[in-house]
């Protein structure tokens, strides 16, 4: 029996082993990346996947390959590794009973990474703009419809699992700290979805599909404002009323590096020698040295392009719900942790031999202990969503045209500009201009 | 005795193991028309329904059949566009293709080139006028014009709760007169609904 008890601590570090993630790999990334050095980054990633992402990461992989692959231009690619982290989260849905088991033994970070919410809409934003970039107006527009989809779903998710935890957890204790505003996701219309399906649709001369997604985009503001805090584009009003034998220039940019999640600890003390840990994952936003962006175009007038959409914060509101969830089962779990240590504490008292009183209290040492190196949050995310897309268009003559988008810092210097030479302008087409700077 | 628990334990786990380890994927041939469904999506015996069921609306249109009783020859038919409009990337193309080789097996039609392939044709024809010997180059401007063209298009609609789906496919093909615009045929699949559950835990 004694023979057992070494078992025991070999067995926890190992889980404590397995449940360690390592994020050394991004920072080169991270660099290549803000240096719009993109087939740079494209490689590290691809470099990086056999040993910074387990097969349980393997959705964030395809996620982050995805969008730097998208950067790079290389659109096949990316449409390959987003749609493979499409089909990833729609069948981790499924939780592996094992796996799922040894979150309440250690963490959150032994299941299988599932994906956020946000991710799994806004990569197919992503893939919208790749196959449209194919030349396939039609495959975007599948993309969009299935950015609707998930949306109408969203709101439905969830509600009655967090009832369900928010009902037990509150059982175990009313000292736990509960924001019941937290489970409650205000994010049912995404502006950025609808004004790309805008534009996709009028390209295809069905206007009166676009008619309504331009609608929509003015909806996504009017009942968003938390996250629609900024005003409605000015440009969007003109895009459907494009005159006869004119063509319209419409530029879309990505600016700043998405959310990452830190942890945030909370420390509840249950006895005198025992304490609870709680370690959750929260967002914070990356700043970003972009602060306007303008286009100017040769010997024409200059755009200032326009906030569309806070990715950020959108990111940070279908998270809340999640994030709920994962409160509960924490500490759930953290409580779990801690009542063990607090019955040893006790058997440890009522032992009537001093061998059995030292070796629980050994033991109620080592359980809190595993307790504070164990509770680690979930910081998996994936890493090069942009933080805001931005939107301007101008109606000019059809013609050729070359142009440049200018970002400029806070203090009024340009930090990074892309120029686009010779760039055919075509009337009753869709004259679309991507541009990026994840700094 | 605890010993040889063990050792059998762990004589299982390898047989397990090994078991579990093969050297390549384990392929099996099914009859081509056996119902495979693994992820929801649209798959091979969803065209196989939607395809039988309008190639047999369109055959017995008897506008199609009116077309060689009132000119005296077979109606020539041109494939146009499947547009998807639905939420899925499916290859509408095999849905017009399965329709024309129906159609044209029937004897009902002719079909020419679609605009994709008439490319490729023509160059070939040109390239004869200056390669091919005199009496076997094919003459030029001796196309056949098509009377009707053949379109259709493919739309989804979902619905989700929870973790489960309903997928409801609405195919549509159409034959319009290329002169007239007149709709001569028009037929809709809508047999195809699924309803997909994901399980909520696997091992």
């Amino acid at each position: 029996m004694n023979g057992t008890y070494p078992l025991i601590p070999a067995v926890l570090c190992a889980f404590l082993m397995v449940s360690c993630a390592s994020m050394s790999h991004y920072e080169g990334i991270d660099r290549a990346v803000s240096a719009g050095a993109y087939e740079e980054a494209l490689a590290s990633i691809k470099a990086s996947k056999e040993n910074a992402y387990p097969p349980k990461d393997k959705i964030l992989y395809y996620l982050d390959e995805g969008m730097i692959a998208h950067y790079a231009g290389d659109h096949d690619g990316s449409s390959k590794a987003l749609g493979e982290a499409e089909r990833a989260i729609e069948l981790a849905v499924t939780k592996s009973v094992s796996l799922e088991a040894s979150t309440y033994l250690v963490n959150d970070t032994m299941q299988e990474y599932p994906g956020e919410d946000y991710e799994d809409i806004y990569l197919n934003v992503f893939n919208a703009l790749n196959y449209w970039k194919k030349g396939s107006t039609e495959g975007a527009l599948v993309e969009v419809r299935r950015i609707d989809n998930k949306i109408k779903f969203l709101s439905t998710r969830y509600g009655t699992a967090i009832t369900n935890s928010q009902k037990s957890v509150m059982e175990k204790s009313s000292e736990i700290p509960y924001d019941p505003e937290a489970a409650t996701v205000k994010f049912s219309n995404s502006a950025l979805g609808q004004y790309l399906g805008m534009l996709f649709y009028r390209s295809e001369d069905k206007l009166d599909d676009a008619r309504i997604n331009r609608d929509q985009v003015k909806l996504a503001f009017a009942n968003q404002p938390h996250m629609y805090s900024f005003p409605l584009p000015s440009s969007l009003q003109d895009e459907l009323n494009i005159p006869a034998g004119k063509a319209r220039l419409n530029v879309l940019c990505f600016t700043g590096p998405g959310p990452v999640k830190v942890q945030e600890t909370i420390r509840l003390r249950v006895t005198n020698s025992n304490w609870m840990k709680i370690a959750l994952p929260v967002f914070q936003t990356r700043p970003s040295l972009v602060d306007h962006v303008e286009v100017a175009i040769d010997g024409g007038p200059s755009i200032r392009l326009e906030v569309l959409e806070d990715m950020s914060a959108v990111a940070a509101e279908t998270f809340k719900q999640r994030a709920a969830l994962i409160y509960f089962k924490t500490v759930m779990r953290s409580l779990a942790k801690t009542t063990s240590s607090i019955a040893l504490d006790k058997a440890s008292e009522e032992a009537e031999s001093s061998d059995a009183a030292l070796m629980m209290s050994v033991l109620s040492i080592g359980t809190q202990i595993y307790a504070e190196a164990s509770e680690q949050a979930d910081l998996r995310m994936s890493r090069y969503f942009p933080a805001k897309a931005l939107v301007g268009g101008v109606t000019l003559d059809p013609g050729i045209y070359s142009y440049t988008i200018m970002y400029y810092g806070a203090s009024g210097s340009v930090i990074h500009q892309e120029r686009f030479e010779n760039v055919s302008i075509r009337a009753g087409a869709l004259n679309l201009s991507e541009g990026l700077c994840i700094r | 005795m605890k010993c040889r628990i063990l050792m059998l334990s762990a004589c299982a786990a390898a047989v397990l193991i090994l078991a579990a380890c093969s050297s390549g994927p384990q392929v099996s041939r099914v009859d081509a028309e056996t119902q495979t469904d693994l992820s929801g999506y649209w798959n091979d015996t969803d065209l196989r329904t939607v395809s039988d069921s309008l190639i047999a609306e369109c055959l017995s249109s008897p506008r199609v059949a009116a077309f060689e009783k009132n000119n005296g020859r077979l109606p020539v038919v041109i494939v146009g566009t499947f547009r998807n409009d639905s939420d899925e990337h499916i290859d509408t193309s095999i849905i017009a293709k399965k329709m024309e080789a129906a159609i044209l097996n029937s004897g009902l039609a002719d079909f020419v080139a679609s605009r994709n392939e008439r490319s490729e044709i023509r160059e070939e024809r040109q390239e004869q006028q200056s390669f091919a010997s005199e009496d076997s180059a094919k003459a030029l401007a001796n196309e056949a014009g098509a009377d009707f063209i053949l379109t259709g298009s493919v739309k989804t609609i979902v619905d989700k709760a929870g973790k489960t789906a309903t997928r409801t496919y609405f195919v549509y093909g159409e034959l319009t007169d290329v002169e007239t615009n007149k709709k001569i045929w028009m037929g809709e699949n809508n047999q195809i609904k699924k309803i997909i559950k994901t399980p909520s835990a696997k091992f």
